[in-house]
C-alpha cells in the first residue's frame, strides 16, 4: 500500500454510532465496516482529547509522552499551569518561543526519516508543529491571540453585565445609530494593558444588520442579526513598526431594545502568526489562499459563548457548521493533491457539539431546568453524525486499492449531570486542610486559603489528585510511608462513593499512576486518577483548585455531556477498510499499524501492535 | 572590491594590503554589522514593501484569501 488516509472524529460516541448504523443512517461508515471492520477503540487515562491523540501519535501511554490533562500543576506554587505547551525566552536578546510539552516520538517523524511524506491537518498537541516531511497544521493546543483557549468579547449597552470566566465585556453606547468600539487583542506584558483595534459600527435597523467599518480587511463588514459574520482581519500595533494580525468573527445578538454584539476569540492570522501554527510555516497561509480564511485556534467552536449565555444553541450550531465546512474544504483540497504517504484530518466538532447538546437527550438533565429544554435539539448529535458520515463518504473518494483508510475517534461521550467537589471530599476526609476559621465555600480558585502545611492531597484538573509530597511540592509534608497511607485512604474512601441524593455510586474506582502509566514522564503524572461513573464528573469548581460547599452539585451548565469518566465507559470508534484484529484494539495500536503499511518498524517505546497482522 | 578599497582609504594612512589590524578592521566590521542589523530588523518589511510595490506596478490584486460563502443557512438550503 502506498497511502494511509485517517479521518479523526473527535469524541464520536460508539453507542450512538452503532444504533444509527443499525438503522442504516450512516451509510458510508456502514460500508467501511463491511469492507474491513469496525470495533470500539480503547482510550487513555484520562479520556481527553490531548491525552488520547498524543497516544495515537506516539504509540505510547501518557507516561511516554507526558500529556496527562489540559492542566498540570507547578509543584513550587501549587498553581495550575497549561500542560500542552509553554513559552520560554532564554534571554532578552532572543525572541520568545513556544515549546510543545508532548514528548515521545510521533510516528510521522519515523515516516519522515524514511522519506514517506505526510499531510497532517489539525492534529492536537503539535504546537509548535513538528518538522515533518510534508505539511502539518496544528490543532488543539493553539491558543487565541490573548494566549487562552477562548477569550471572546461581548459588546452591550446593558450596564449590569459582568464578565464571566475569561471573556471580556465591553459597555458601549449607541449614538445616532452608531457605536464606537474596539476589538480587544493581546495583552502587553509590560503595561498589563490590552492592545486594541478600533471598529465603527453603523446600525441599519430597517435591514436588521450592522456594518462594521475599520482599517481591517475587509474595510466594511456586514453582520446580519443572529448570524455569524465573515472573517475580519485586524491588526494590533504592539510596538514600533511591529504589529500582530488576527482574525475575528462577529455574531449580532440584538439591535433593540439593547445593542448586543458577540466577537469570537481573535484567532491567529495565517499571514504571519505570532507563533508558528504550521509546517512549513508558510503553509497555513498557502492553505488560506486556496480555501479562504479558517479558524486557527485549537478550540474553534466558541462553547464558552454558549455556556455564558452570550448566544444561543442556534448560533452555536450555525458556528459548528461553519467550522465543519472549513475543515471539509481543507480536507478536500489536500486530498485532491495527495498521492502517497500519510494523510490525517481531524474533525473536532463531533466532540464540541456533543458537549453542548447532550443535555437535550435527557429531558431530566439538571441543565434543562436552568436553560430550558428544546425537544428540537434532541437529535442534534445524530444529525451531526450524518454530516460526519458525509465527510467520510467524501474522503472515501480518494481511497483506492493501495490505500488503508481509517476512521477513528479518540474517546466517546457520556452524560454529565452531577459533579463531585473532589477537594471538598478531601477536606471532609482529612486529606486537605483550610486555614484556621475558613470553611468550604470560603475558599476560591487556585487553592485560596488552603493550609499547605497540613494538607496531604489536593485535586486539580479533571479528576487528578496530587499528593503533597515532601521534597517534591513546595510545602510537602508526606514522606514515602505517609504517602502510601494517604493513597490507600483516598482509594478506599472514594471507590464506590455514593451520591446520597441520587443513591448512585459516583466513583467506580481510583487508579494509581503506576497502574496505568509507564515510561519516562510518569513522575509528572497525577498520583491518583478518579474514574467516575456514567453521569458524573469532577465538578466545575474543582479543576482550578476550588473547595466549594457540599460534596455533590448538579451540573447547571449547558456543557451537559462529558467523557472524563472511567475510560472503560467511553471508548472511541475504529473503522478500517481492511480486516483487522477486532479484539481489544487500543489507540496505542494505530502508530505501529500505520508504520507497518510503509514497512517502517515501530520504535522501542511504542507499546501497541499492528492491527492488520 | 572597489567598495572595500574606498572604505579603507577613509581609515587612515595605512591602507590594505599594507596593514590589517584590529584598529582598521573594527570600523569596517561596525559598518557591516550596521548594514546586517538593518536588514535583520527590517527584512520582512522590505520584502513586504517590495512585494506590494511589485503587485501595484503589475496591477495584480492583493494577496488576500478568497471570500467563501459560509452562511450556514445557505448550506442548509443546499
Amino acid at each position: 500500500m502506498k497511502k494511509v488516509i485517517v479521518i479523526g472524529l473527535d469524541g464520536f460516541e460508539p453507542k450512538i454510532a452503532e444504533a444509527m448504523m443499525a438503522r442504516g443512517e450512516l451509510p458510508n461508515l456502514q460500508k467501511l465496516r463491511e469492507q474491513g471492520g469496525y470495533s470500539r477503540l480503547g482510550t487513555t487515562y484520562s479520556a481527553q482529547t490531548p491525552v488520547a491523540w498524543s497516544t495515537y501519535s506516539t504509540g505510547t501511554n501518557p507516561g511516554g509522552h507526558g500529556i496527562f490533562d489540559f492542566l498540570s500543576r507547578d509543584p513550587k506554587t501549587y498553581l495550575p499551569v497549561m500542560a500542552l505547551s509553554r513559552y520560554e525566552q532564554k534571554n532578552a536578546f532572543v525572541l520568545p518561543k513556544v515549546v510543545n510539552m508532548r514528548r515521545g516520538t510521533p510516528f510521522w517523524d519515523l515516516l519522515s526519516a524514511r522519506d514517506v511524506p505526510s499531510t497532517i491537518l489539525r492534529v492536537p498537541c503539535a504546537y509548535p508543529p513538528d518538522q515533518v516531511k510534508g505539511r502539518m497544521l496544528s490543532g488543539v493546543g493553539v491558543p487565541d491571540l490573548r494566549g487562552g483557549f477562548g477569550t471572546p468579547t461581548f459588546y452591550s449597552t446593558r450596564k449590569d453585565l459582568r464578565a464571566d470566566q475569561s471573556e471580556k465585556v465591553v459597555a458601549v453606547s449607541v449614538e445616532n445609530d452608531r457605536v464606537a468600539a474596539q476589538v480587544i487583542g493581546p495583552r502587553d506584558p509590560k503595561t498589563k494593558s490590552d492592545h486594541k483595534f478600533d471598529i465603527h459600527i453603523q446600525i441599519l435597523r430597517a435591514e436588521n444588520k450592522i456594518v462594521i467599518t475599520s482599517q481591517g480587511q475587509p474595510d466594511k463588514l456586514e453582520v446580519q442579526l443572529g448570524k455569524w459574520s465573515k472573517w475580519l482581519k485586524v491588526k494590533f500595533k504592539v510596538g514600533m513598526m511591529q504589529s500582530v494580525a488576527g482574525i475575528v468573527r462577529f455574531n449580532l445578538r440584538q439591535i433593540e431594545p439593547e445593542f448586543e454584539l458577540y466577537a469570537s476569540p481573535v484567532n491567529f492570522g495565517t499571514e504571519e502568526p505570532l507563533f508558528p501554527i504550521s509546517h512549513p510555516k508558510e503553509y497555513a497561509h498557502e492553505l488560506a489562499m486556496k480555501i479562504g480564511r479558517y479558524y486557527t485556534a485549537g478550540m474553534a467552536e466558541d462553547h464558552d459563548g454558549l455556556n455564558l449565555n452570550r448566544f444561543d444553541e442556534a448560533a452555536y450550531l450555525d458556528q459548528c457548521r461553519i467550522v465543519m465546512r472549513e475543515r471539509r474544504r481543507m480536507m478536500e483540497f489536500e486530498l485532491g493533491r495527495f498521492e502517497r504517504g500519510y494523510f490525517y484530518c481531524l474533525y473536532d466538532t463531533p466532540d464540541r457539539l456533543a458537549h453542548m447538546f447532550w443535555r437535550f437527550r435527557e429531558p431530566d438533565h439538571p441543565s434543562n431546568r436552568h436553560h430550558g429544554y428544546n425537544p428540537d435539539y434532541a437529535n442534534a448529535i445524530e444529525e451531526h453524525y450524518r454530516e460526519c458520515d458525509a465527510v467520510v463518504g467524501e474522503a472515501m473518494k480518494a481511497v483506492d486499492d493501495e490505500t488503508l483508510f481509517i476512521v477513528l475517534s479518540d474517546h466517546g461521550m457520556n452524560s454529565f449531570q452531577r459533579g463531585l467537589n473532589l477537594n471538598t471530599w478531601l477536606y471532609e476526609n482529612g486529606f486537605l486542610a483550610l486555614k484556621p476559621g475558613v470553611q468550604p465555600g470560603e475558599s476560591g480558585d487556585f487553592f485560596e486559603n488552603v493550609d499547605w502545611d497540613n494538607t496531604k492531597a489536593f485535586a486539580l484538573g479533571l479528576g487528578c489528585i496530587f499528593l503533597n509530597l515532601k521534597g517534591r511540592e513546595a510545602n510537602g509534608i508526606l514522606n514515602e510511608e505517609q504517602a502510601e497511607q494517604t493513597r490507600q485512604g483516598i482509594i478506599k474512601g472514594l471507590t464506590g462513593l455514593v451520591d446520597a441524593e441520587r443513591g448512585a455510586a459516583a466513583v467506580r474506582s481510583v487508579s494509581r499512576r503506576e497502574q496505568v502509566y509507564s515510561g519516562p514522564y510518569v513522575d509528572e503524572a497525577p498520583d491518583l486518577l478518579v474514574n467516575f461513573s456514567e453521569g458524573y464528573r469532577v465538578s466545575w469548581d474543582t479543576p482550578l483548585g476550588g473547595v466549594p460547599r457540599g460534596l455533590f452539585a448538579d451540573n447547571h451548565k449547558r456543557w451537559g455531556g462529558d467523557h472524563v469518566i472511567d475510560p472503560a465507559l467511553v471508548p472511541g470508534v475504529l473503522f478500517m477498510n481492511r480486516k483487522f484484529r477486532a479484539e481489544s484494539p487500543h489507540l496505542v495500536d494505530l502508530a505501529p499499524t500505520i508504520l507497518n503499511v510503509f514497512g517502517v518498524p515501530k520504535n522501542a517505546e511504542m507499546e501497541g501492535s499492528d492491527l492488520l497482522s | 572590491m572597489n567598495l572595500f578599497v574606498n572604505l579603507f582609504s577613509l581609515m587612515g594612512p595605512l591602507r590594505p594590503p599594507e596593514y590589517l589590524g584590529p584598529e582598521t578592521l573594527m570600523p569596517l566590521a561596525s559598518i557591516l554589522a550596521a548594514i546586517a542589523g538593518f536588514f535583520l530588523l527590517f527584512w520582512r518589511l522590505i520584502v513586504k514593501f517590495a512585494k506590494t510595490l511589485y503587485r501595484k506596478v503589475r496591477g495584480l490584486p492583493d494577496e488576500v484569501p478568497p471570500e467563501v460563502e459560509d452562511s450556514a443557512e445557505e448550506e442548509q438550503e443546499k
